[in-house]
């Protein structure tokens, strides 16, 4: 189930990047953030799965809000520093944010410039999980 | 294999020498995709997850402003060690 997950994030990654060679309207932008967070989200979801922690209830994930802190405890020893670990939870949380405003709240633009920093921090966060997942 | 993922080959051992962890550093090429060249990485002996992926991404990025022309990107994948 993990590695499925895992898939399905570099997937969607790739997704994101692929649409970033079309012309960069307005609703490319948006779609684009949302996408980034949902390959994070992935990401943070397969490793959770991979060690062994089972989501509430028949669900087949945590919730947006209670992934970034459930990632914290359990990164254990494999991110050496607790500084980096608070920062992959937040740079988590700070996508979902950008994610929501994208999708919801239309009267926020979004610009080029967003899509950039997004694309940066959500290329970090999937491949920091892969790095975990190959240890 | 394309020749645009012997260059790349090349241009990430040059790249991982540049910064002193050619020891540490193997690019396999596993694929192409569309015009991404997916490379699975190993780096031996360094750092915790998140500073293996920061040098992948740096790569990622080093490339692209060496090679602003080419339609091939790259997508550095984190490999066992």
């Amino acid at each position: 189930m993990a590695n499925d997950t895992l898939h399905s994030a570099e997937m969607l990654l790739h997704s994101v990047e692929l649409l970033q060679n079309r012309p960069r309207r307005h609703r490319i932008i948006r779609s684009a953030l949302s996408r980034y967070y949902y390959a994070s989200y992935q990401a943070g979801t397969a490793y959770l799965l991979y060690r062994g922690q089972l989501p509430p209830g028949n669900r087949e994930a945590w919730t947006h809000g209670d992934t970034p802190g459930m990632l914290i405890h359990n990164l254990g020893t494999a991110i050496r520093s607790e500084d980096t670990k608070r920062d992959i939870a937040r740079k988590l949380r700070g996508l979902y944010k950008k994610r929501c405003e994208a999708d919801y709240v239309s009267s926020l633009s979004q610009t080029h410039q967003d899509l950039i920093d997004v694309a940066k921090t959500s290329r970090y966060l999937v491949k920091t999980i892969l790095a975990l997942l190959s240890e | 294999m394309p020749e645009e993922a012997n260059i790349a080959a090349d241009w990430l051992k040059q790249a991982a020498n540049q910064r002193g962890i050619a020891d540490k550093f193997s690019a396999t090429f596993v694929r192409t995709d569309s015009n991404w060249l997916h490379f699975a990485v190993r780096l031996s002996d360094f750092g915790d997850a998140s500073e293996r992926a920061t040098v992948l991404l740096e790569l990622e990025d080093a490339w692209d402003a060496h090679e602003p022309h080419s339609n091939w990107h790259l997508m550095l994948i984190p490999a066992s060690s």
